[in-house]
């Protein structure tokens, strides 16, 4: 009787099993790892994308840091967009890219602050008590977070603001503390204004025309099962219609700066 | 509109299978638990119910590092079954098996350890081996223990985040269940799309339950002795 | 023959005591074990069989080992041929009168045996019923039936009538002497109720504090208690009032007169003994 029951429960178990691996179809859509920062602006160019060619796009948006290390360890993703090229180069090293990763954009900080705001102004303000807190992305996984504690650093101003930091998982936790009023200022990414567009507030950009401290990479993936469609992908986020859609954005593209 | 639908139709397919496995495992250790009794046995009770007090992202950590292809049970599983389970909908099904265990074992195992001893003894006396009395004795008299048990770990399962997003990766159409899909709106700023998910599954969350008790009432009323 | 020498250690209200008993029972014989409550004889009858584990000791039944320490046999429940009826029933409730049975029903066997047994008892019409609209009685004589369907060889009885009235445990005394005529079991009964004891049982034991401290014939050792030249009534005190106290007694309530200085030192709760020696005996008969 006991042998008859561990039978049936086996076979249970590997028909259930089965099943789950079933339900693991070939993925019809290209898997596209985002850097939340350009989230917004790539689901735009990627709703083009599908447009043009008939080729569905997910996306996956998390802070780069924590893309790269899933990326590390074998997520089923077909490309990497990073808001750096730290972590694809780090990639590319490891053997986990198909090919070199390349710039597609630029990308700047931009500071967001309740009351009224002049970079003058800004060191006061900032350590004022009206201001009490302050999010930034975690610089340890999110290039923007990186860029905006660097930004402190130069300006001797993280000692005095380290107290009133609130760290976000990634930049779009950033701007949901920036909508949901609960900052008083906030360092994010310039592409926050366009996304974020129904928050009152102040917008101050504090990255340098000719910055090139966040050149943003795009890289396809060696596990990528889609290699053709990935670069189709990769191509047309140099096209026309892209470039057109990273500007309004806020981001200034690769042929408008030159790259040391 | 598929896309709004998946995250949910990935949840209860989850939470499903993950019930349906949990069942058979649980029930085999209820039976170990109840019919045994051994060196060690306590420290077993506790084990089971250690997803309970763990924080969810110790364990979520736990099963990323061993479900990596080198270590013991992602290899075991990339072998034999030729399945990576990190960022995939198997690994989140060994994880609800985990994490949901105790919601499925600890009703069961109360109710059985709450039937008299003499129903036990009983069933020995007529010659009726251990597994014979489990299935035939005690097992038809805790019938709405079983049926809480499978409600909570469904429901437990379908609400699971914290482990779920470490090692599932947020994949649509495979990890990015309707827990971890409204998390990913709200940061999106989506919050229309958040607030539909919710309410959907709120409203689902109580009418299971709510079917539940009106179960476990029936039957209980049922039985009363006038 | 069986053979008893068991030990145990058990725990009682008073504290932890040794449960350690020999005793030779012929077989084919109902005897009965007697004692307070906590006295270990729940145990001793768990521990024949194979319910409790003695610390040391052996069991022989026909020359055949149950259980013997030194060379660890310890047969379990299901390999010993016993029957046994709980104190609490224990029909299952998931299964009707008739399932009951049939569970306990051996392989291969006649299902017909289950209308006989139930007949026997009188209870053939609640065949189809589930166990939790039976009565007490009822419940006992079925769990007695499924004790006894596979003819075991020793009957366990944990005081089986003892939540009963009178005339359900007159019905079942017969129930019991019925069966036994029909296979002769050796049938062990643990009871409190001396006209049982007296009525069913050619041997009976009192267990004190584990040990046993009388065996005999039941009528010899409740003779012993008793004067031929007097009748005695025990009872407790449930109130007083003026020149009366009412009692509780042979499970009847009494008022009788009782004197002053009586009434003065008597109190409620009090358990007290009514000595007469003029009485009139009437029987139901009439």
């Amino acid at each position: 009787m006991g042998f008859k029951i561990c039978l049936l429960w086996s076979s249970l178990f590997c028909f259930m099993m089965d099943i789950t691996s079933v339900a693991v179809s070939e993925p019809a859509c290209l898997r596209v790892a985002i850097a939340s920062s350009l989230l917004k602006p790539i689901e735009d160019i990627g709703n083009k994308f599908t447009q043009k060619h008939s080729i569905c796009v997910d996306f996956i948006s998390a802070s780069s840091g924590v893309l790269s290390a899933q990326i590390r360890n074998g997520a089923p993703y077909d490309l990497f967009i990073s808001a750096n090229m730290k972590y694809p180069l780090h990639l590319t090293k490891e053997g986990k890219t198909e090919s070199n990763p390349k710039i597609f954009a630029f990308g700047g900080l931009l500071l967001w602050s309740r009351y009224p705001i002049q970079e003058k102004d800004l060191r006061q303000l900032s350590m004022s008590a009206k201001v009490q807190k302050i999010a930034i992305a975690n610089p340890e996984l999110a290039p923007y977070g990186e860029k905006a504690k660097n930004w402190m650093i130069e300006h001797n101003l993280l000692k005095i603001l380290e107290l009133k930091l609130v760290y976000g998982n990634n930049v779009n936790q950033v701007n949901l503390f920036i909508h949901s009023d609960v900052v008083e200022l906030a360092f994010t990414s310039i592409s926050a204004r366009e996304m974020i567009k129904d928050r009152k507030g102040y917008w101050l950009n504090i990255s340098e025309d000719t910055d090139t401290d966040l050149p943003h990479g795009v890289v396809v993936l060696s596990k990528s099962s889609n290699k053709k469609i990935s670069f189709l992908f990769l191509n047309y986020l140099f096209e026309d219609e892209a470039k057109e859609i990273l500007s309004k954005y806020g981001y200034s593209s690769f042929e408008n700066l030159t790259l040391n | 509109m598929n896309a709004f639908w998946e995250p949910l139709i990935l949840s209860v397919k989850l939470a499903s299978i993950a019930t349906l496995l949990l069942f058979m495992i649980g029930s085999f250790w209820v039976y170990v638990l109840s019919m045994y009794s051994f060196v060690g046995k306590s420290l077993l009770k506790a084990l089971v119910s250690v997803p309970l007090v763990l924080p969810p992202t110790v364990l979520g950590y736990y099963l990323l590092i061993s479900f990596h292809k080198e270590a013991l049970v992602g290899s075991f599983f990339d072998q034999l079954f030729n399945v990576q389970l990190a960022f995939s909908f198997e690994g989140l099904v060994i994880a609800s098996l985990i994490f949901s265990l105790p919601f499925m074992v600890n009703p069961m195992l109360s109710a059985i350890e709450n039937l008299p001893v003499s129903f036990k003894e009983s069933a020995f006396t007529l010659g009726k081996s251990k597994i014979n009395t489990f299935l035939k004795v005690m097992i038809p008299n805790i019938k709405p223990a079983i049926v809480a048990a499978c409600v909570m770990s469904f429901a437990h399962t379908i609400g699971e985040f914290g482990v779920i997003l470490m090692i599932g990766g947020n994949i649509p159409g495979e990890t990015r269940v309707a827990s971890v899909a409204i998390y990913n709106e709200v940061e999106a700023l989506n919050y229309n799309t958040a607030d539909s998910y919710s309410l959907i599954l709120l409203f689902f969350s109580i009418l299971v339950l709510t079917l539940v008790y009106i179960f476990n009432n029936k039957k209980i009323s049922s039985a009363k002795v006038i | 023959m069986i053979k008893l020498d068991v030990q145990k250690k058990l725990h009682g209200s008073g504290g932890d005591f040794e449960l350690d008993v020999q005793w030779e029972i012929t077989e084919g014989e109902i005897v009965a074990v007697s004692g307070n409550s906590g006295a270990g004889k729940t145990s001793l009858i768990k521990i024949i069989a194979g319910l409790l584990k003695p610390n040391s000791g052996k069991i022989l039944v026909s020359d055949e080992a149950w259980y013997n320490k030194e060379n660890k046999i310890n047969l379990t429940p299901q390999k010993r041929d016993i029957g046994f009826v709980f104190q609490d029933y224990v029909l299952f409730p998931n299964m009707t009168v008739r399932e009951n049975l049939e569970y306990a029903l051996p392989k291969n066997n006649d299902p017909k045996y289950i209308d006989d047994l139930l007949k026997m008892v009188h209870l053939e019409n609640l065949a189809t019923q589930k166990p939790n609209i039976l009565s007490g009685g009822q419940k006992q004589r079925i769990a007695l039936c499924r004790a006894i369907i596979q003819r075991p060889k020793i009957l366990l009885l944990d005081e089986p009538l003892a939540a009963l009235d009178t005339k359900m445990r007159k019905k079942l005394q017969n129930d019991i002497m019925n069966m036994h005529s029909l296979f002769k079991p050796t049938i062990l009964i643990v009871s409190h109720d001396p006209a049982e004891i007296v009525h069913l049982a050619s041997e009976m034991i009192i267990l004190e504090n584990g040990k046993i401290t009388c065996k005999n014939k039941p009528i010899e050792i409740f003779r012993e208690e008793t004067n031929s030249l007097q009748i005695t009534l025990k009872g407790i005190i449930i109130a007083k009032d003026d020149q009366f106290i009412t009692l509780f007694a042979d499970n009847r309530v009494q008022r009788i007169p009782v004197s002053q200085t009586e009434l003065d030192y008597l109190q409620k709760g009090d358990e007290v003994s009514i000595t007469s020696s003029e009485w009139t005996l009437t029987s139901s008969k009439n």
